[in-house]
């Protein structure tokens, strides 16, 4: 029987604010009354503090595990005890999460994530890397040995570098659509703006800015407003940039036999691993600025139903920024094929811009209906949906052979899905009047982790695909979970 | 695509009960019922919002349209649909085929079912059908569900499948 580190009394303490923060509309509620305010205010955020670290001691002390070569046995829970008893072979993930609260006292969360459909995360909050490495040994150890030798060499390391995270920062800049968001608001808030010029009159350097804008020739207030523009971006890029550097600092990937694993951070310490065969789906993405750059990103989604309940989908595994090379080298370690892009038929030109045009022209016809405008303008606006059409139909492939399943997307940046066959978990083939006109149909295919979807192969394709699925899928006697 | 594709043609089809038909008509009719509350407070309350003609137009349109509805689903959609639903159970894979606008065939191997259940609603008790759901190990909307089946049948139909799951060699069910 052993005991995590007591520093832990600061993981259940994270824990049970979670739980008090879904009080917080009564806190709030409570606090625009005057009889309760003072009261909450004097001793209420007392109360909730002891509440808080009383409960986690507590949590703590009734926190106990215990180990075998065969199984875990751990002991929680303060009112309602809970005792679960779990067989290593039944872990299907391992990982390792280092808090920043963690890192003075050099200790880890183990995560052990259990498969079947009563999955659930057991965390062990607060032991030593070497106990959770003896424990990720036994894990380990239920395994049986890979059936194939494999015949790219054994160990693999990529380690990504400050300018390849920049890069990160820059390919994938979320910062921009919260400016997006936030600019609306801002736009809109009466409040703000009355703010902002009470700034310019009463700030020396906003006065003088805004009195030479408006002294000036137009070029000056032109170059004024590209220079703020700029300084925008700048600051926007900057803050994804450092987003990546916080995320991802000292990204560390390593391939040993099947296993994949990386550990990367600067505060909270993330490490995650997986299997070569629990696989499902592969997603590589290139933005607009990857393609500039020529950076590519890989997601590894596994099955995972205790994250899936919990809709953490995105802590899937991920190498951030790739090169060419560096891709078509994992790829190949994962036995991904080498997909024989085709395109769908072109009455999927004529579906998409009909299921597109039709709401759009009616809203359109309606609106110039009301501002008593001619109808001219629609024939404008239905040209532009059959170019967008084309244009898409024009960037989008599939790719079917007796391994998988892949096809790639996207106008200005790419995003290509591969599905290994093993994966299929179930197949639907539909077929609407027109496409049974054109023979054609859709596929939707599910692996253990995503739904991919196609429309307008050729239906004989189609049903020749799925037969020599089914088969393969029959005579596989391999792990693909 | 190189090798042939594996014989497609040796899969029977077989139809649901026939008496799915009636189980999908009472629904259709349960559904009108439901509706016919709202046209009553339509013609109550929208003579006082709009013009008495406005008025009229609106809850008369509103009760044509789900009585036409209605009966399509009676004489038309209903016997259509249960005829286009069927299944085929194969030694590796099961197939479901339904939809009379947009034909859908649905396949799985039987490699990759989790585990089956049978469920009966107060309705199917009153026909003695029951659904026969596979799970697989997918995302969302990847089990199969084979409605308007005879409850013995769904029983036996389970029972031949977790037979064909349980003769298959235990490495492929092994998860870690």
């Amino acid at each position: 029987m052993q005991r995590v580190s007591p520093v832990a009394v600061g993981y259940f303490a994270l824990q049970h604010l979670q739980k008090f923060a879904q009080f917080l509309p009564i806190a709030a509620g409570a606090l625009l009354v005057p009889e309760t305010r003072q009261w909450l205010l004097d001793w209420g955020l007392f109360l909730a503090a002891a509440l808080v670290l009383g409960s986690a001691l507590l949590s703590y002390w009734c926190f106990w595990f215990e180990y075998d070569d065969e199984k875990i046995h751990i002991h929680q829970g303060v009112l309602f005890k809970k005792s679960l008893v779990v067989p290593f072979d039944r872990i299907q993930d391992t990982q390792l999460k280092q808090p920043v609260y963690f890192r003075p006292f050099d200790i880890w969360s183990l995560v052990l994530e259990s498969a079947g459909s009563t999955a659930e995360e057991i965390v062990l909050p607060g032991v030593p890397v070497a106990l959770a490495e003896a424990i990720g040994q036994r894990v380990l150890a239920a395994k049986h040995a890979p059936a194939a030798a494999p015949v790219l060499p054994q160990h693999y390391s990529l380690r990504l570098g400050t300018s390849e995270l920049a890069r990160y920062g820059i390919m994938h800049n979320h910062f921009v659509y919260y400016l997006a968001i936030a600019s609306t608001f801002i736009s809109q808030s009466d409040a703000l703006l009355k703010r902002l010029g009470t700034l310019v009159q009463t700030s020396p350097v906003w006065h003088w800015l805004y009195g030479y804008w408006s002294s000036h020739a137009w070029w000056a207030s032109l170059v004024l407003a590209l220079l703020a523009g700029l300084a925008a971006l700048v600051m926007v890029y900057g803050a994804s940039i450092l987003f990546a550097l916080i995320k991802y600092w000292d990204y560390h990937l390593q391939i040993q036999q099947d296993r994949y694993f990386y550990q990367a951070g600067l505060f909270t310490k993330l490490a995650g691993g997986f299997r070569e065969h629990k696989w499902q789906t592969l997603i590589i993405r290139q933005s607009l600025l990857a393609r500039l750059l020529r950076r590519y990103s890989l997601e590894v989604r596994q099955t995972n139903e205790a994250r899936t309940q919990r809709d953490q989908s995105h802590q899937s595994f991920v190498v951030p920024v790739l090169t060419q090379a560096q891709l078509e080298d994992l790829l190949r370690r994962l036995k991904v094929p080498t997909p024989h892009w085709q395109k769908s038929h072109p009455a999927k030109i004529l579906a998409d811009t009909l299921s597109s045009a039709l709401p759009i022209l009616g809203l359109f016809s309606l609106l110039l209906l009301w501002l008593e405008q001619p109808f001219w303008p629609l024939a404008g606006i239905a040209l532009a949906l059959v170019l967008l059409q084309w244009l898409r139909w024009q960037t989008s492939d599939y790719a079917l052979s007796e391994q998988g399943f892949a096809h790639r997307r996207g106008l200005l940046g790419r995003e290509i899905r591969h599905l290994g066959t093993v994966k299929i978990q179930k197949i639907d083939i539909t077929a609407s009047p027109l496409q049974r006109l054109c023979k054609t149909g859709s596929l939707s295919l599910w692996s253990g982790a995503t739904v991919e979807y196609q429309g307008y192969i050729p239906l004989a394709q189609l049903r020749t695909a799925r037969a020599h699925w089914l088969q393969r899928i029959a005579t596989f006697t391999g792990r693909w979970i | 695509m190189e090798t042939r594709p594996p014989e497609t043609h040796t899969l029977q089809w077989r139809p649901v009960a026939a008496s799915y038909c009636s189980l999908f008509r009472v629904r259709a009719t349960v559904i009108f019922v439901v509706l016919l509350p709202l046209w009553g407070f339509a013609v109550g309350t929208l003579p006082d919002v709009m013009s008495a003609r406005s008025a009229w137009l609106a809850s008369t349109g509103f009760i044509l349209i789900i009585t036409l509805n209605w009966l399509l689903q009676l004489f038309y959609w209903a016997p259509r649909l249960v005829s286009r639903l069927r299944y085929g159970l194969r030694e590796e894979d099961i197939h479901l085929e339904k939809g009379l606008l947009i034909w859908r065939q649905t396949s799985v191997s039987l490699k990759r079912i989790q585990h089956l259940q049978v469920t009966q609603g107060p309705l199917e008790r009153q026909w003695q059908l029951a659904k026969l759901h596979l799970y697989t190990a997918g995302t969302q909307g990847a089990n199969v569900v084979i409605p308007g089946l005879p409850r013995d049948e769904a029983e036996h139909l389970k029972a031949v499948l977790m037979a064909q799951i349980n003769a298959e060699p235990a490495q492929d069910a092994e998860v870690d």
